[in-house]
């Protein structure tokens, strides 16, 4: 395989998947949204707040 | 540089020689190319299994045991589970969120927060946890099976010392035969391991519940406490939040072959945060009632020969899995080196085991001066997933120029200075300062405010708001770092591929 073209071919290829990922638009793999960020929260501090309950005990 | 016109579509690598076509496709999966959705092979299921064989392996069982030396059964439940889980959510939210998005392998989300030349100090760290704790696991199985046959003297032979080296080079071959297969053999593989490791660990949870009961675990006292109590519960939830921070080098490897943002995330939650908790659990359990940390004694004890022999070897099976899991992240992360760029990936595989095979011959020493390395390097995670949280979240609002990340242009988004952000970086070596003042994870000896805070949580946040602030008023308002930068793709004219 001829190194020049392998990595011209390369380069095209970047440049394609560039154009396709590049554009990618919020809600495009499904959205993270308020109520994820509610769960996340939620995790974040409840599970310290358990930890310390179990503690205070 | 200008943005790319759109009526410039690039030519497709289908109209290229087929043989480069194939090449091509092989760099997607096995290289740096950003991943389209329909290469993407992991569903909720699939990340599922795949997670949870990640996470069970022999180290969930270590750290069950070394909480069982500081506090008992239901301050070690709780510390383990809510320590892993938030360590977890913690490394993931950034590094999923943005690899799966963009279909962007690890070290090149971090180009965006630590420069182009910056995430190569993160690769070093990186690579190092990959190939340190793939070696170690694989001597962990080979003790293991040496302790099998040691509990039998009934065979009437004791193993030759080259046992070890021998079962950890079947380790590193098999590790290497799945790895050079790629993700799609990692997903039938690990189809037929969880299975077997769900049972194992229901069957382990069951032996102990039922031979020695939930009043015996209660009153089932820690192995070498301090006299301080707070002391002993700040020590067992840093080694929950320790071990949930360890999983960031693998979290962007799935996420990118994932095909939705929440799969991307609670899957990791729900294995290596929830999962892994549950199953420290049961090494907490184990060493509290047989005082002993080792697993592959007291798996022996738990289950008697055939059976704790069983759950032994499907635990071997499962490092396995483990170890290429870590390999495949090692060996991509190594793309980021020019002379690996275009090597073939199975030769690209080999050079990344050379490290690995060093286990082999020497296992005992770097099994045992290995752990403390390991330990001083994973310290750097909690600062890094702070920074990277930061960053994505608050001051890109989770948008990258991903043509930016593939270019070395020094007027590229994120070159920022000579390569490096160095306020990021400076933030992170703060934060690393932070947890060994706090906390030294080899010999676990706490100073400051730790038992209070513990040394993940300071040295995450105190990285995350010094940079956040510092950005906001250097980078920003001087224009480095893209922040304010046009997401459409650029113009560009060499690719640092």
């Amino acid at each position: 395989m001829n190194t020049a073209e392998f990595k011209a071919a390369m380069e095209a290829e970047m440049r394609r998947r560039l154009a396709i990922m590049g554009e990618t638009r919020d809600g495009d793999f499904g959205r993270f949204d308020g109520r994820d960020w509610a769960v996340v929260i939620g995790l974040l501090l409840a599970l310290p707040l358990l930890f310390t309950w179990w503690f205070a005990r | 540089m200008s943005a790319l016109p759109r009526d410039e579509s690039p030519p497709d690598a289908s109209e290229v020689d087929p043989d480069i076509a194939v090449r091509i496709q092989e760099e997607a999966i096995f290289g740096r190319l950003p991943l389209l959705p329909q290469e993407r092979e992991y569903t909720m299921r699939s990340l599922l299994s795949t997670g949870f064989a990640y996470a069970v392996a022999t180290w969930c069982f270590l750290i069950g045991g070394y909480s069982a030396q500081y506090v008992g059964a239901v301050q070690g439940m709780v510390t383990l589970i809510a320590g892993s889980v938030i360590g977890v959510t913690l490394s993931a939210l950034a590094a999923a969120l943005a690899c799966n998005r963009y279909g962007l392998e690890q070290i090149d989300f971090t180009k965006s927060c630590f420069g182009q030349r910056g995430a190569r100090v993160i690769l070093i760290f990186y690579f190092i946890n990959q190939v340190g704790w793939s070696g170690i696991i694989l001597v962990m199985s080979a003790h293991a099976v040496t302790h099998v046959f040691g509990a039998a003297p009934w065979l009437g032979f004791s193993l030759p010392w080259w046992v070890v080296n021998l079962v950890t080079l079947i380790g590193v071959a098999a590790s290497y035969a799945i790895v050079v297969r790629g993700v799609h053999i990692l997903n039938v593989w690990n189809a037929i391991v969880t299975p077997g490791l769900v049972a194992v660990c229901g069957m382990l949870f069951y032996v102990i519940f039922a031979h020695h009961g939930w009043h015996e675990l209660l009153a089932a006292t820690p192995m070498q406490p301090s006299d301080n109590h707070a002391l002993n519960y700040a020590i067992s939830f840093e080694f929950g939040l320790g071990a949930g921070f360890s999983w960031w080098p693998g979290i962007g490897f799935l996420a990118r072959n994932t095909d939705t943002q929440r799969n991307s995330f609670y899957p990791q939650v729900l294995t290596m945060g929830l999962g892994m908790g549950v199953i420290c659990c049961s090494g907490l359990f184990a060493a509290l009632i047989f005082k002993e940390g080792d697993p592959s004694v007291w798996m022996l004890k738990v289950g008697g020969l055939f059976f704790g022999g069983a759950a032994l070897l499907l635990i071997l099976i499962a490092n396995i899995s483990a170890s290429s899991i870590m390999m495949y992240t090692a060996g991509l992360g190594m793309r980021h080196v020019p002379t690996f760029r275009n090597m073939p990936w199975t030769m690209l595989l080999a050079v990344a085991f050379i490290p690995v095979m060093a286990y082999v011959l020497w296992p005992e020493i770097l099994y045992q001066k290995g752990q403390s390395f390991l330990a001083y390097n994973a310290t750097m995670y909690a600062p890094i997933s702070g920074l990277l949280l930061v960053d994505y979240f608050w001051l890109r609002g989770q948008r990258l120029n991903l043509s930016q990340i593939f270019t070395d242009d020094v007027q590229g988004h994120y070159w920022f200075k000579a390569g490096f952000n160095f306020i990021a970086l400076g933030c992170l070596a703060l934060g690393y300062a932070i947890y060994l003042y706090l906390f030294d994870p080899v010999s676990n000896t706490a100073r400051g405010a730790f038992q209070w805070t513990t040394a993940s949580v300071p040295a995450t946040l105190v990285p995350m708001v010094l940079y956040y602030v510092l950005a906001k008023v250097l980078l920003v308002r001087a224009g480095q770092g893209g922040y304010e930068g046009m997401q459409d793709p650029l113009a560009i004219e060499a690719f640092n591929l």
